[in-house]
């Protein structure tokens, strides 16, 4: 038996400890033969145990199946085997009889023994132990260059080598290489022990090496911060020198880098607050972190700095500046009361201070630039002559409040008073009259078939064409047709339900061309599909199949009702019962069909003798204007047929009642909110499908189609359109498919608008790009029916409930009133204020200084003079909070007479 | 793709003893032919803090991968190069990602020194001297030191600084035509430093936020691409794509006295490529990025028209004669000497800028000689889309069959170009319709009808 043989057959066996003891004893001829072999026998092991798994698992399907209720949760488990533990053990075999360093390295990060072990034993022999037990016989100096190497291959803390790289550098303790990604692979192992031979070189590199910061981002403050409170119990026991851990972290600052990159060592550092003679030496050090670390950084060495004596002119005057320059108001007030004291405390430093002083002027924050007015003015007299001129010239950088005291003080030139400016409201644009609906089609030519994105008024053409054209010259018809769907759309008739337009039109179109003209054959594939479009859409097969239309819960009545009329239309064909003209087919761009032009077509069709198709019939009661139209219903009353009657009772009467709508904001079960509208239907008009749209209520759940042909069914009935627009929000809300467009549809037509128009309305707003929904608000401002109140309201809750931001909704509603829609606006921001200024001990909501800038600003340009109480209360408080200031800037002028 | 590896050789560490900052140097390129360590300058730099922190911002951008960012470590760093022309030092450094190129100009007003000697060469940066540039303060005075010389006395451990990076051929393409590409830009805006501290203060947070800018006044508002949808970016707008790529901006900010952004003509929606100058105190700062954040700038395409003429190379070796480490390149001056027209003069350049030999800088709108200190041969024979064309052409594939027309035989099947427009039918154009430059066959079609137009037929 050869040594190859006895290798084999240990590593068959599974017995790891007997396998290193014979690679142990092996001599050089044997592991050349061993290192030979073995490289061939891993395709036959890897082999082998595939087999045995995939047999493991088709045995672990079985045993599911058979009681699949106690597996429901879990899957059943198998004693371990020997080879499961293949590649571990070859990879040890490996490592002992390879000679070369280098082969050993790679042998020993080979993939495919590396992923194996992860995915079946959980990296029992993972465990470096038995690894390094093998390797520690070899010589030392080989064990120092393999670790060596080891050490440089680690790529970071997920590489599957990491673990035997550091256990043969903590074995042969050879001083780790210079190697980043080493040093954040030892930090996530776990926190460093006292008696981590790795300690002593890699926690210096701790602060050097790039990625630690953000390994150890997420260390907590203490006690459950592992090397947080690890470190600092080195140092309480002196195995790790203070000192060094201070500096690294104070050079670590120096380097730069981001928030998290530097939290972990910005921890460290609070921990250890360094103690003023440690401060003292790193003095320059925190000097020239100042300008640039992440703010809570900057502000502890602030701290630190300020309980030290008073720095050099120089460096305290460039430690002031670069603190005032930065955005953060909070490191400014902290530089400025530095300066205080550092004025008081030594009074000739006042002039080098001077630019840094007047550097707060520049800021972006009111309270920093109080303070420093009022330091400028407190200090006066410690200020040479060109240190005051520096002031006084600075003066103009002051909002005039601030300017004027110290204007007086050192004699520069007062602030000019914001003049404000004289607003020139720009003309609202005259609403136009409604263009007249695109003129219908003379012959079939123009009846190209339909793109999806035809819009709605195509469809309305394509249908009024087919009815009136079929009936003139059918056959004409369906030569200008044929060449257009022959063959074309017929994936429809493999659908239960056609919920698109496009779908019922291409379906008539196919009747048409299809009914009686048969493709020339000749025998190919498309012979067959024909007669099965011949077959599905011949009368025979239809009617009694299925009817292809939706349900009003899933698609909502406004899309239905479109769909009727389409499917009314390929029934009346069938039939040979089309009337010769359709009623509803608008006369106004906007849907809107003129009462006389009802009357007209009703007209015909009785001539005709034709009973017009019910579904045309509502459409074309819901699509007139509002109101009664007394000579048209004195016109209809003479008709005889049913239609007729029905339309000449419903022009005499006031016109189609409006439902009442209410939007009420709930919350998910999760917690999201969510606006629910619910409609009360009106009173019944006695035509059934008009009925339907009125008094359906709003389903959340519109599966198909496109909203933007809603505003175009009920033209004259805005709020039922927005109900339905805005029912299915509560699913979307955060990603709506309302857009701008659909609004702006909406608003064009007439009617009540109501709190679900107002929604959305609302929800325009707050978006990133506003300027869509101001072109809306405007546009409706210019026709004066903006609903104002509602707006506001709607506004008040989206930003209360839904998280909507209050600063964009500020900006959207300043530009409306720059652009002359300022009456609106002021009416708006009035609403918006008096609902989310807080109540007493409420914390104020983020936006509202811009909010309150924007209606002050609006409230100058619209002139009002009615005061609110809620401005009234904060302007009256003691708050310097930027709105609080707007606040007061507001009430001055609502309180002027 | 060819990789290489560079290797950097430093006599020792640049490091900073005292206020001295000693800069190493390994390889370049003088006048008289290629150095292992030249030594250029040894003088005083007047404004000390905001050239520390401008030289930590190249370090920076050198270390940083925008695109992708990998956390801990095994990012390649390639060391800034250095130009000097006599009166001036350049720095440039390049990002690992390929798509931020920064360059620090010292001008003659910041340096007060003497010049030993001009040309290009890679300057070591390393942890420590990072951190003692983070601790030059303002009046601190700065002495520095580009060269062997000045190691010398620092060099007391004699230790040898030997590193290796790789050198993708994408990086070194990208850092060499981001020269010609800049000197297509022209100045769109000039704010003053208040302006621009609120300009860039104001950008959104978020690092991978894309932007366009309009200026509108004096000052320079920026817009979303959302925005932009609904009126396309007119006239003068310019794309700023990966807000994050400008962080190096902002520690200058204190010092800066004028913020400057350049761009190219915009057309349509397609993004495009920007560059930001921060006027400091005697020097200038200035970042150029990439179309979009996850692309560099080699493939860009934008030279391969130029090079595929065949008397460039020609003439890019006699212009590359005249060049003598000027700090501006005169065109003018360049054709008289070379006997060349100056439209053929910045054709060589262009092959010049592509080879790593020629600079651009925007705000002197010109050309500067700088040779980068990579292994040269490798450098000039990138452009792999222009090598493409050629085998195409010398395989005979080419068929020109109109004026204005070609059909181009390939493998994936007959390619037919349209060489007005510069239109293919193969996926590559379908792609990128031209927002990468041309493809290969409608290169090869316009090598092969220059080729048919010079043979009288």
């Amino acid at each position: 038996m050869t040594a190859w043989d006895d290798v084999r057959g240990l590593i068959d066996r599974g017995d790891a400890d007997l396998l290193v003891e014979a690679l142990v004893a092996l001599g050089d001829g044997e592991r050349k033969e061993v290192a030979a072999r073995l490289r061939g026998h891993i395709g036959v092991l890897a082999e082998r145990a595939e087999a045995k798994r995939a047999r493991r698992w088709e045995e672990s399907l079985r045993i599911m199946k058979r009681e699949p209720e106690r597996w429901n949760f879990s899957s059943p488990r198998f004693p371990h085997e020997p080879w499961e533990d293949w590649a571990e053990l070859t990879r040890l075999a490996g490592a002992g009889a390879l000679s070369a360093v280098t082969d050993v390295v790679s042998w020993v990060n080979r993939r495919d023994l590396l992923t194996w072990g992860e995915s079946s034993s959980r990296g029992r022999y993972g465990d470096p132990v038995l690894m390094v037990r093998l390797l520690s016989r070899r010589p030392s100096a080989w064990q120092a260059e393999l670790a060596g190497r080891l050490a440089r291959r680690v790529r970071g803390p997920r590489d599957a080598g990491t673990a035997l790289a550091l256990a043969m550098l903590r074995h042969t303790g050879v001083t780790p290489p210079e190697h980043d990604p080493l040093v954040v692979a030892w930090v996530s192992e776990g926190a460093a022990k006292a008696s981590d031979p790795l300690a002593r070189v890699l926690l210096p590199r701790l602060f050097e090496a790039e990625g630690v910061g953000r390994a150890l981002q997420h260390e907590r403050a203490l006690p459950d911060s592992p090397w947080l409170s690890g470190i600092m119990t080195m140092i309480r026991r002196g195995t790790v020198d203070r000192a060094m851990v201070v500096d690294g972290c104070v050079r670590r600052f120096l380097r730069g880098g981001d928030a998290q990159e530097l939290r972990f060592f910005s921890r460290l550092h609070e921990l250890l607050d360094p103690t003023d003679a440690e401060a003292e030496t790193h003095r320059r050090d925190y000097l020239r972190m100042l300008p640039n670390t992440p703010a809570l950084i900057a502000e502890s060495a602030v701290a630190r700095l300020r309980r030290l004596p008073v720095p050099e002119p120089d460096d305290l005057a460039e430690a002031l500046e670069s603190l005032l320059f930065r955005p953060e108001a909070k490191l400014a007030k902290a530089a400025l009361s530095w300066l205080d004291k550092a004025v008081r405390e030594r009074p000739g430093l006042a002039d080098a201070l001077v630019p840094a002083l007047v550097l707060a002027f520049r800021h972006e924050s009111y309270e920093v630039k109080s303070r420093a007015a009022r330091l400028a003015v407190k200090h006066r007299a410690r200020l040479g002559p060109d240190a005051a001129g520096q002031v006084g010239a600075a003066v103009g950088d002051l909002p005039s409040a601030l300017g004027a005291p110290v204007a007086e003080a050192f004699g520069g030139e007062p602030p000019a008073e914001e003049s404000a400016e004289v607003f020139v409201p720009p003309p609202l644009r005259e609403p136009a009259s409604p263009e007249p609906f695109p003129p219908l089609y003379e012959s079939g030519r123009q009846m190209a078939p339909l793109a999806p994105t035809g819009g709605w008024r195509e469809t309305e053409r394509w249908l009024e064409g087919f009815v009136r054209l079929v009936r003139a010259d059918r056959e004409a018809l369906r030569a200008s047709l044929a060449p257009g769907y022959r063959g074309a759309h017929l994936a429809i008739f493999a659908l239960e339900m056609w919920a698109r337009e496009e779908e019922w039109i291409a379906g008539i179109a196919q009747e048409l061309i299809g009914a009686d003209d048969a493709p020339e054959g000749d025998g190919t594939a498309t012979d067959a599909v024909w007669a099965l479009v011949r077959a599905s859409t011949t009368g025979v097969s239809f009617p009694g199949r299925r009817a292809r239309l939706p349900r009003v819960q899933d698609i909502g009545p406004l899309h239905l009702l479109r769909l009727r009329r389409c499917a009314e239309i390929l029934h009346a064909f069938r039939e040979d019962r089309l009337p010769p003209v359709l009623l509803a087919t608008p006369t106004l761009a906007t849907g809107a069909l003129d009462p006389e032009v009802l009357v007209e077509r009703l007209e015909l069709c009785q001539a005709a003798g034709v009973e017009p198709l019910p579904a045309d019939l509502a459409q074309a009661l819901l699509r007139l204007p509002r109101g009664s139209h007394p000579p048209a219903a004195d016109r209809a009353g003479r008709l005889t047929s049913a239609a007729g009657r029905t339309a000449a009772r419903l022009l005499a009467s006031d016109g189609l009642p409006d439902p009442a709508a209410v939007v009420r904001w709930t919350r998910w079960h999760n917690g999201t909110p969510r606006p629910m509208i619910e409609s009360l239907p009106p009173a019944p008009t006695g035509v059934e499908l008009v009925d339907e749209v009125l008094g359906a209520p709003p389903t959340p759940h519109h599966v198909h189609g496109d909203m933007s042909p809603w505003p175009g069914v009920l033209p004259s009935h805005r709020e039922v359109v927005a109900v339905h627009m805005a029912a299915p929000q509560g699913t979307h809300w955060r990603h709506p498919i309302v857009t701008a467009e659909h609004v702006a549809a909406l608003a064009a037509g007439d009617g009540p608008m109501g709190p679900a128009s107002a929604l959305l309305l609302a929800r325009l707003l707050p978006e990133g790009d506003s300027a869509p929904g101001v072109a809306v608000l405007l546009s409706m401002a210019g026709r004066g029916d903006l609903p104002v109140t509602g707006l506001g309201e709607q506004l008040a809750l989206l930003a209360r409930h839904s998280g909507a931001k209050v600063a964009p909704i500020a900006t959207a509603l300043r530009d409306a009133a720059a652009g002359g829609a300022h009456a609106a606006a002021w009416r708006v921001l009035a609403a918006l204020l008096a609902a989310l200024l807080p109540a007493q001990g409420e914390r104020p909501r983020a936006g509202l200084a811009e909010l309150t800038e924007a209606a002050a600003t609006v409230a100058e340009w619209t002139g009002a003079h009615t005061p609110i109480p809620a401005v009234t209360r904060i302007a009256a408080g003691t708050s310097t909070a930027a709105y609080a200031r707007a606040c007061r800037r507001l009430h001055d002028h609502l309180a002027r007479p | 793709m060819t990789n290489t590896v560079q290797a950097y050789s430093y006599a020792s560490p640049s490091r900073m003893t005292g206020d001295r900052l000693g800069l190493s140097t390994s390889g370049g390129r003088t006048p008289s032919g290629p150095a292992t360590r030249p030594r250029f300058f040894s003088g005083l730099v007047t404004q000390a803090a905001p050239a520390a922190a401008a030289l930590l911002g190249l370090a920076d951008v050198a270390m940083a991968r925008y695109h992708r960012p990998r956390a801990g470590g095994g990012v390649w760093s390639r060391d800034p190069v250095v130009t000097c022309d006599g009166d001036r030092l350049r720095m440039e450094s390049f990002s690992a990602c390929g798509g931020v190129y920064a360059r620090l100009d010292l001008l003659g007003g910041a340096l007060d020194g003497e010049v030993f000697d001009r040309g290009t060469t890679n300057v070591d940066v390393n942890r420590p001297l990072r951190e003692a540039l983070a601790r030059v303060g303002g009046r601190d005075p700065l002495h520095l030191g580009v060269g062997a010389e000045e190691m010398a006395v620092t060099t007391l451990d004699g230790a040898v600084v030997e590193k290796k990076v790789p050198l993708p051929s994408r990086w070194l393409r990208g850092f060499a035509e981001v020269q010609v590409i800049a000197s297509g830009f022209d100045l769109r805006a000039e704010l003053d430093a208040a302006r621009a501290v609120r300009f860039l203060r104001g950008l959104p947070r978020k690092a991978s936020a894309n932007l366009w800018t309009l200026p509108q006044g004096r000052e320079l508002r920026a817009f979303s691409p959302a925005e932009s949808a609904s009126g396309s970016p007119t006239a003068g707008a310019v794309c700023l794509s990966g807000v994050g790529r400008l962080v190096t901006l902002h520690p200058l900010l204190r010092f800066a006295t004028a913020l400057r952004v350049y761009g190219p003509p915009v057309s349509g929606h397609d993004v495009a490529p920007s560059a930001w100058e921060l006027e400091l105190p005697g020097m200038r700062y200035t970042l150029v990025l990439s179309p979009e954040t996850w692309r560099g700038f080699s493939g860009e395409g934008a030279v391969l028209d130029d090079l595929s003429g065949d008397d460039v190379a020609a003439d890019a070796d006699v212009v590359g004669m005249l060049l003598n480490f000027e700090p501006a390149v005169e065109v003018g001056l360049l054709a008289e000497r070379a006997g060349l027209s100056p439209a053929r003069v910045r054709a060589a350049l262009t092959q010049l800028g592509t080879a790593g030999r020629v600079g651009y800088d925007l705000a002197e709108a010109g050309h500067f000689h700088r040779e980068l200190p990579y292994d040269r041969e490798h450098v000039e024979t990138l452009n792999p889309r222009l090598a493409s064309a050629r085998a195409l052409v010398e395989s005979g594939a080419v068929r020109v069959t109109g004026p204005d027309t070609a059909e181009v035989t390939t493998p994936g099947g007959l390619r037919e170009v349209r060489l007005g427009d510069g239109s293919c039918t193969c996926e590559w154009w379908f792609d990128h319709r031209g927002s990468r430059g041309p493809c290969k066959h409608v290169l090869a079609a316009r090598i092969a009808a220059r080729v048919t137009e010079a043979v009288p037929r």
